[in-house]
């Protein structure tokens, strides 16, 4: 081309600050979520940061004044070594480990489902499914919590007919009874974000694939869930951070089965009892510290080992 | 531009500003000559709590009361914790909170105030049941107002008893024995809850041991005296041979409709549960006897554990003898007590703190629960309140020790571990805690 710099370049004293005057404009649609993130997610964590390097220290019969002592990384080391608190992330991590992909493996099937159904028949289901994800995470715990219980609940008695003694609050029940719960109310959720990315997907790549021939199992798992490998990534990440935060589903649980669901059950619960039932916040402003780095970690590793560009 | 740049700036400011109020408080200031104002917290229902406040209004010039309403005992413990730490907004009395934190244990988290020279007076005029002051003191000093216990007595299914031509058990060993009649038959003799160690804590008192003892500067913690072995031996007993049912207490509806099948026939109780019973019981309303407390074989008294409460005056009361005064009229005051009628069951709440407590011993024992036995309810809950004994001691760390506790005794009840094993961990755990807190303990 033979158009000259100068002749492209605006005049340099209106363009770029008319740029700059829309740029903030735009940019000042996200103060108040700036605002709300400062306020409500980075001081408390530089407060949590710095609590996390205090500690209350008694002395004599412990009923004196106490003294807060600066003790360094103290609180970490017992935070690392607290074996009560890596169980609970190991129990969690292996509950993750099998409901994650459980529910993911769900939502892609049903996604795909609706995807080769006809846009009459997947309107009818797509809101039934989603209908668990709308009601409140605490109103579907209480209602499967009394679904399961073996003193009122209707699928112990159903189960007894069959033969089969289940208590869904036993020891060796219990994680069965909330991944069940979790499936109930992530599925919807996870199946129409995976479902809408199918949509976008343009058709003409199936309709050649069809054209050589190929099944409509072959086009699935070659070609759709190839193409929305980013939306699994994203809603397996979201599930990450959900699951090892899990708090409100084994709170209710342990209000029926408080033998089973111990107060440190979950990271979140030991990091509640620590700070809520025994006053001591330096503790678990540093478990929760921890915690944050794990899931962190955790979350990055897994997004970067997958978030490849799709391969078609 | 300009009015929108305004408008921007202008939406920062009311929301900094609206932060800023939000964090400051409101804390209300004296309010001159008037009436010293108590505020008082309780998460108890207002229905009953309203009429005591207004009794005392309407009796008293100088002081006042305002009542605040908290959601439940856990919310406001975190509360008093905040008001506390940023000393605004500090109540002058906080409803006993046994539940979370006993009054050692507050007062070692720097929550509460010594009331003992305000209480003196009081203490002298014997206004209070011996056995419902050690719940309020620290070594030997007070940080509460003593609200005293419940009686502790125990009420059967006579009917599933007779039926199968069981004695009643006047020993936990007699219980023990009854028990394993009982179980060929499907019934269990008691329940214990998972969530719920207090059958082993109320063994332990009655037995009369105490986990912590002072000594001189410096705590003796001891989970393995021979008082809680011989706890815990007849609680393994219970759950070794199959005798007990673990029903928990936190679902009410199932646990009501349970001790209400006949198939759990032994209730250790107390006065404040009754009414409930009678109102909640359908298929067994009129079977039940009210009965003492079974004791230990080689007991050489009648006793029952009577560790008591106390309503607590928070750090940063500007009006220490004036919470003690309306805190001492409420526990002690004929009035008072009066006004506690709950129209609902038209019981009082149980008097725990005076001496004598038999002009309202009636009230609490519901019509048709004993059915004919209704008669022997009286004499069996105040020689409960007799027989009261408190050696319960408290630690600066035990709100965490029973925390522990409760889950040591899930593991237990379970079956995971025994009992004697609980007692060995929870020493273990006690000590160790005392120590990181840099609390003097005395032997291992």
């Amino acid at each position: 081309m033979a158009v000259s710099v100068d002749q492209r370049k605006p005049p340099a004293s209106r363009l770029p600050r008319w740029h700059r005057l829309v740029a903030l404009k735009g940019a000042s649609f996200t103060l108040p979520f700036f605002l709300g993130f400062v306020v409500f997610t980075v001081v408390p964590l530089v407060m949590a940061l710095r609590e996390s390097f205090y500690r209350e220290q008694s002395s004599g019969l412990g009923f004196g004044e106490k003294t807060v002592e600066f003790v360094g990384l103290d609180n970490f080391i017992e935070g690392f070594g607290d074996g009560r608190f890596w169980a609970s992330m190991l129990r969690v991590a292996l509950f993750a480990l099998v409901c994650i992909p459980a529910i993911q493996i769900l939502s892609v099937l049903l996604a795909l489902l609706l995807d080769s159904a006809t846009q009459r028949v997947a309107n009818v289901f797509r809101l039934p499914l989603l209908i668990p994800y709308m009601i409140p995470g605490i109103v579907a715990t209480l209602i499967w919590v009394y679904v399961y219980s073996p003193d009122v609940g209707p699928l112990t008695p159903m189960f007894d007919v069959v033969g089969i003694d289940a208590n869904f609050y036993s020891g060796e029940m219990i994680w069965v009874s909330i991944g069940n719960l979790m499936a109930w109310g992530a599925i919807g959720f996870n199946m129409l974000i995976i479902y809408a990315s199918l949509r976008s997907v343009p058709r003409e790549i199936y309709d050649s694939a069809y054209v050589d021939g190929a099944s409509e199992w072959r086009v699935a798992w070659s070609i759709k869930i190839p193409m929305v490998r980013r939306t699994l990534v994203l809603t397996t990440v979201l599930a990450i951070i959900g699951t090892l935060q899990i708090f409100s589903d084994p709170v209710l649980f342990r209000s029926m089965t408080p033998e089973t669901v111990t107060r440190d059950f979950t990271p979140i619960m030991a990091i509640y009892d620590w700070a809520f039932a025994q006053g001591e916040f330096n503790y678990a402003a540093t478990l929760s510290i921890i915690l944050a780095l794990v899931v962190g970690s955790v979350s990055a590793l897994f997004y970067r080992l997958t978030n490849k560009a799709p391969t078609s | 531009m300009q009015p929108a740049r305004i408008t921007l700036a202008s939406a920062v400011a009311v929301t900094l500003s609206l932060l800023a109020t939000a964090c400051g408080g409101g804390a209300e200031g004296d309010q001159g000559d008037g009436p010293v104002v108590i505020e008082m917290w309780s998460w108890n229902e207002e229905r009953t709590m309203q009429p005591i406040v207004d009794e005392f209004n309407a009796t008293h010039d100088d002081i006042q009361i305002r009542l605040v309403k908290q959601v439940d005992i856990t919310s406001a413990a975190a509360n008093l914790r905040n008001a506390v730490a940023s000393g605004e907004g500090v109540p002058c009395l906080v409803q006993s909170m046994t539940g979370v934190g006993e009054v050692p244990a507050l007062t070692a988290e720097g929550l509460l105030i010594d009331v003992t020279d305000a209480l003196q007076p009081y203490l002298d005029d014997g206004v209070f049941n011996e056995a419902a002051l050690p719940g309020a003191q620290v070594g030997d000093r007070y940080y509460g107002v003593p609200t005293g216990f419940n009686p502790s007595f125990m009420m059967i299914n006579r009917a599933v008893y007779d039926e199968y031509g069981i004695e009643v058990p006047t020993t936990w060993d007699e219980l023990i024995a009854a028990g394993e009649e009982l179980r060929p038959h499907g019934i269990y003799v008691m329940n214990l809850a998972g969530e719920d160690p207090s059958t082993l804590v109320n063994l332990v008192q009655q037995a009369g041991g105490s986990w912590y003892e002072i000594e001189g500067d410096a705590w003796r913690v001891d989970f393995l005296s021979e008082e809680s072995r011989k706890a815990a031996d007849i609680v393994q007993q219970l759950i070794d041979k199959n005798l007990v049912a673990h029903q928990t207490y936190l679902d009410r509806p199932a646990l009501i409709e349970y001790f209400d099948s006949g198939q759990m026939v032994s209730l250790p109780t107390s006065t404040w549960q009754l009414t409930k019973y009678e109102i909640d019981f359908r298929n067994t309303i009129g079977d039940w006897q009210p009965m003492d407390l079974p004791q230990f074989s080689d007991a050489g008294e009648f006793v029952t554990p009577a560790h008591g409460g106390a309503e607590i005056v928070p750090d940063g009361c500007e009006h220490v003898e004036e919470a003690v005064e309306v805190s001492v009229w409420k526990a002690t005051n004929e009035e008072a007590i009066n006004a506690t009628l709950d129209p609902e069951t038209g019981a009082y709440a149980w008097p725990g703190a005076v001496p004598d407590p038999s002009p309202w011993v009636d009230s609490a024992v519901p019509e048709r629960l004993f059915g004919e036995r209704r008669g022997e309810a009286r004499d069996v809950i105040l020689r409960a309140v007799q027989a009261g004994r408190d050696p319960w001691v408290v630690g600066p760390n035990y709100t965490g020790v029973f925390a522990e506790l409760q889950d040591q005794w899930a593991n237990a009840v379970n079956g995971e571990i025994t009992m004697v094993e609980l007692l060995e961990r929870m020493q273990d755990f006690t000590v160790e805690d005392l120590r990181s807190k840099n609390i003097n303990v005395v032997g291992s």
